[in-house]
């Protein structure tokens, strides 16, 4: 490839082109000229600035004296002043024929404006007014640059030229807003009522800051009396609306409920905030369920006001809301602001939840130092506090010993036997302090032991001395017996207790008059049983098993006689008539026990090693073959039905283990048990539907159609309708239609004459027959029809009988059934409805019915 | 009567010709200075009988001649603070340095005339 030729050289890049040498320096002089001008225009424009600048400053310090003689000058002057004050006033009109000293005088009354106030400043007002200087104010407004004219509004304002307010006013919806803005400033401050009028007719939007500033100036207003600003809470500006209450709550003007509550649901979230402001500032009560129904559609920043204001003025009832917001709000701020608002209502109703470690809280007990959760102090509050001294001294009924483990018994701690020994008091009421004997109701709490067994009665009850003890097969491995000691009988506050005694009408308990309270310590007893139920916890008390332990005075204590009260088959102590001050009594009374048969039995008291050891249940263990038997046995139980007695049959002959025969024959029970429901329920639910009215389909149609339809309708009701219909054709007779009547009427008679002919039993069975005559039509026309229908069919046998001949051997065609037909579609005279008719129609019977059913059709289709 | 002499120390021309000529009317003898050095080189050769004076002053603050004229000259001279409103901070901590009264802009003169013969009558 062969390379370009260089076209250029290098000394042709290298070689500089002439420059002319008059150019370069045309443009310097050029540059250096221009700067000359610069750095002239510069100094020029300084100097000037400056020399006008001194210029107005020494005309100010000229004028600054004669405006303070003019701002200071008294009437009651002397000849001199008042001399020097008309010399000073013909200076200063000779001043004010040039604009610069205008200007100089006005911005000297301006600044000072600024800087001095009370009577001085009215003064200043004035002055500028005789000095004639608002008029150059008012040839600012007419001119075109809007911050000339903005300046002459602002000099007009601020020197309170109240003459200018007409003028200003029209520049309240000027579209350059920076004259708008003043104009809005001007009139709310030339005026009392230009806040008004401003409200009244703009139209443009009102800025804070400009809300600000205007609030500012009504704020600083003398004299201001504000007017009722809820009459511009109907404005359709909606800037105007929230200016309006922006000044509705500064001005505490709650006279607009009903205005506040509704703006609550405004579109503007401004609006609606600013309402639920002043909402909340007047404590408008009323306004809650409206905040609740808007809070789901509002924003974070409204649902957070509406928060507030429900913290502020809401109660108790408003919790649930709260709750319901805390619980469903995925926003943090409000989740807080909710339970913030709880725990206003309600101080502290909600505690701090988040890493909070979990610390059982333990309690401290009187005594040896030992600590007790706070769980089990309940159980022992709840537990009878009398006992008998003797008892507890001795062989407290309670037994001291602790329940074994219960996570390792799997036996059912119902089986708890508790025994409750009632001391007769009387014997002991010499000894009885108040404090022993007053009644607490309290006491009683340990009542809802007495257990009922699984079909509802009340199993047994057991009344024993201590120690003895009545074995029972469902009974209970652990025994509780408390000494209950009858209180001193009706203290003080018996009456009282008695309405909270009415809620245990189910207690068993009995007792008899000589029943009486024991002066028994409850310290001892209280100790004895919380022992003994600490080890119980996680259990109520109602899966226990009662024996009340009675003893009839202070010398039954001492034998060990045990009474045991047998409810099972409801054969009830009789007791006798209870005294009228005695608690227990009144229990019994009140709970028609007085039947309840006592049974003294000894019972021994259980050591106590033995009863710590029933305390333990005994484990139970199933081998594989017995816990696949269990397992398949649930599920049959679960899911089978009378099918599965087969099966169970089966698995009943093959098994050796007795309980799960048991189990297999209960379950073979029960599903007989459940068919026989079955089919008991089935029989009455066809006794309900044999039983049920008679409904005619046409009713149903006849409600939704036309009178046509009706007419139309009515017509079928002959061929297709039975016995149900004729219940609705005599409802029709009182139809106010006339036509309707009439052709209810006569479809009646040809439906009767119709079912007369095939089923009479039907009707009869119905009461037609009642019907009928109640409406006129003749039993004649059924009973003709009987007998005619008989009489053609003994005219025919007897015709086959004279002749020998015999009919075919049921030829079809000759067992249908052939009768003259009325077509009821067509509109006939009254007359001729009227007459009586023997029922025509062709029947649609078994033999011949469908064919001529469409014959007919097709007939009726035709025409 | 010799007319009690008043200083005030106020930069506004304006303002404070109009409360020159309304002081001087009151009866008093005006020494006005525009800012700090006038005020101090008055103070250095003159003992007025009572000051009024502006907070913000060029070169030299009301703070300081208030805290010149206590600790400085030993004056227990009547001062009379003119501030502009809101000016809290000021406010107090001239009175802890030893300011008798305090007159907030905009000032009324005749107000301010009675605040100063007030003070006067106080000594």
């Amino acid at each position: 490839m062969q390379l370009p030729n260089l076209t250029y050289g290098i000394h042709t890049l290298i070689t500089a082109p002439q420059i002319d040498t008059d150019l370069l320096w045309w443009l310097s002089t050029f540059f250096v000229v221009l700067a000359l001008l610069y750095f002239i225009s510069v100094f020029f424009f300084r100097n000037k600035i400056s020399s006008n600048s001194a210029r107005i400053k020494q005309r100010k310090t000229e004028l600054a004296p004669m405006v303070s003689e003019f701002l200071f000058y008294e009437n009651d002057a002397d000849k001199t002043e008042k001399s020097n004050y008309i010399g000073l006033k013909i200076a200063i009109r000779d001043l004010l024929r040039e604009d610069f000293n205008r200007k100089i005088l006005t911005q000297i009354l301006l600044d000072l404006r600024r800087d001095v106030s009370g009577d001085t400043q009215k003064r200043l007002f004035k002055l500028y007014q005789d000095l004639g200087l608002e008029s150059d104010a008012f040839k600012k407004m007419e001119t075109w640059r809007w911050e000339v004219i903005a300046k002459g509004i602002l000099e007009l304002t601020l020197m309170q030229v109240e003459e200018a307010y007409p003028f200003i006013v029209t520049f309240i919806n000027d579209k350059r807003s920076t004259i708008r803005k003043q104009a809005e400033i001007a009139t709310i401050s030339l005026k009392a009522g230009g806040i008004c009028y401003f409200l009244d007719t703009t139209n443009y939007k009102i800025s804070e800051w400009q809300q600000l500033k205007l609030l500012d100036v009504l704020r600083n207003k003398e004299d201001f009396e504000p007017p009722r600003f809820k009459a511009w809470l109907t404005s359709t500006n909606i800037h105007v609306v929230l200016f309006a209450l922006r000044l509705i709550k500064y001005y505490n003007q709650n006279d607009a409920n009903a205005s506040l509550i509704e703006l609550v649901k405004h579109r503007d979230r401004q609006v609606r905030q600013q309402a639920i402001e002043c909402i909340k500032e007047f404590h408008i009560v009323q306004a809650l369920p409206t905040l609740k129904g808007v809070f789901p559609k509002c924003t974070v920043d409204t649902k957070l006001a509406i928060l507030g204001a429900i913290a502020e003025l809401g109660d108790t009832s408003d919790i649930e809301f709260l709750e319901t917001v805390s619980q469903r709000e995925g926003n943090f701020s409000v989740k807080s602001k909710a339970v913030g608002a709880i725990n206003t209502i309600a101080p502290e109703s909600i505690l701090p939840t988040e890493n909070i470690e979990h610390i059982t809280v333990y309690q401290a007990r009187e005594g040896p130092e030992r600590v007790i959760p706070e769980e089990l102090q309940v159980i022992e509050d709840s537990e009878p506090k009398t006992t008998n001294d003797q008892t507890s001294n001795n062989d407290p009924l309670v037994t001291p010993t602790p329940m074994a483990n219960p996570k390792k018994s799997d036996k059912p701690l119902k089986d708890i036997e508790v025994e409750v020994e009632e001391v007769d008091a009387a014997s002991f009421k010499d000894t009885c302090t108040p404090e022993v004997c007053h009644f607490d109701i309290s006491e009683i709490h340990f009542l809802p032991i007495v257990v009922a067994d699984e079909t509802g009665a009340i199993s047994q009850i057991k009344l024993t001395d201590d120690g003895n003890e009545t074995p029972h097969k469902d009974s209970l491995d652990i025994e509780f017996r408390y000494n209950e000691i009858c209180s001193d009988p009706f203290d003080g506050e018996l009456q009282a207790l008695i309405t909270e005694i009415n809620e245990l009408d189910f207690l068993p308990v009995v007792i008899d008059d000589g029943m009486l309270t024991d002066t028994e310590s409850t310290d001892v007893l209280n100790a004895a049983a919380s022992e003994s139920l600490e080890n119980i916890e996680g259990y109520s008390l109602s899966d226990f098993e009662v024996s009340f332990e009675e003893k009839s005075n202070a010398e039954d204590c001492e034998e060990n006689e045990k009474v045991v009260f047998d409810l099972e088959d409801a054969p009830i102590i009789d007791v006798k008539s209870p005294k009228v001050e005695d608690v227990m009594s009144w229990l019994m009374a009140d709970n028609e026990l007085r039947e309840i048969e006592m049974k003294h039995e000894i019972v021994p008291y259980p050591s106590e090693a033995e009863i710590s050891n029933k305390l333990i249940p005994e484990p139970v263990y199933y081998d594989e073959h017995e816990a696949y038997m269990m397992g398949l046995l649930d599920d049959l139980e679960e899911l089978g039905d009378l099918r599965e007695i087969p099966l169970l049959e089966e698995l009943r002959a093959e098994e050796s283990k007795s309980f799960i025969k048991e189990r297999i024959t209960g379950m073979i029970e029960k599903f007989a048990r459940e068919q026989v429901t079955k089919r008991n329920a089935s029989s009455n639910t066809d006794n309900e539907t044999a039983n049920l009215p008679v409904f005619s389909v046409f009713a149903d149609l006849f409600k939704s159609i036309d009178t046509e339809c009706k007419l139309i309708l009515l017509d079928e009701i002959v061929p297709v309708g039975d016995e149900k219909e004729i219940e609705f054709l005599d409802g029709l007779l009182d139809n106010p239609d006339q036509s309707i009547r009439n052709k209810a009427q006569t479809v009646l008679k040809l439906l009767i004459a119709k079912l007369s002919h095939e089923n009479p039993e039907a009707i009869y069975r119905k009461g037609v027959y009642d019907i009928v005559a109640e409406q006129g039509v003749s039993d004649i026309v059924v009973e003709k029809v009987l007998h005619d229908m008989n009489s053609e069919e003994e005219s025919f046998d007897h015709l086959l009988s004279e002749l020998e001949v015999s009919p075919a051997i049921a030829p079809e065609i000759f067992e249908i059934d052939f009768e003259l037909c009325e077509v009821l579609d067509k509109n006939y005279d009254q007359k001729i409805l009227d007459i009586q008719v023997i029922a025509i129609e062709v029947s649609s019977n078994d033999n011949g019915g469908p064919f001529f059913n469409s014959l007919r059709k097709f007939t009726k289709l035709f025409f | 009567m010799e007319k009690k002499k008043l200083l005030l120390a106020e930069d506004d021309q304006l303002l404070a010709s109009l409360l020159t000529f309304r002081l001087q009317k009151g009866g008093y003898e005006v020494q006005h200075s525009a800012d700090g050095k006038q005020v101090k080189e008055y103070l250095s050769q003159n003992t007025p009988d009572i000051i009024v004076s502006d907070i913000m002053m060029p070169y030299f603050s009301g703070m300081e001649l208030i805290a010149y004229v206590r600790k400085e000259l030993k004056s227990q001279v009547p001062i009379i603070i003119i501030s502009s409103a809101g000016n809290e901070e000021n406010v107090l901590n001239a009175f802890e340095l030893g300011a008798n009264d305090f007159i907030s802009k905009p000032v009324s003169p005749s107000e301010l005339l009675v605040r100063v013969a007030r003070e006067l009558n106080k000594t």
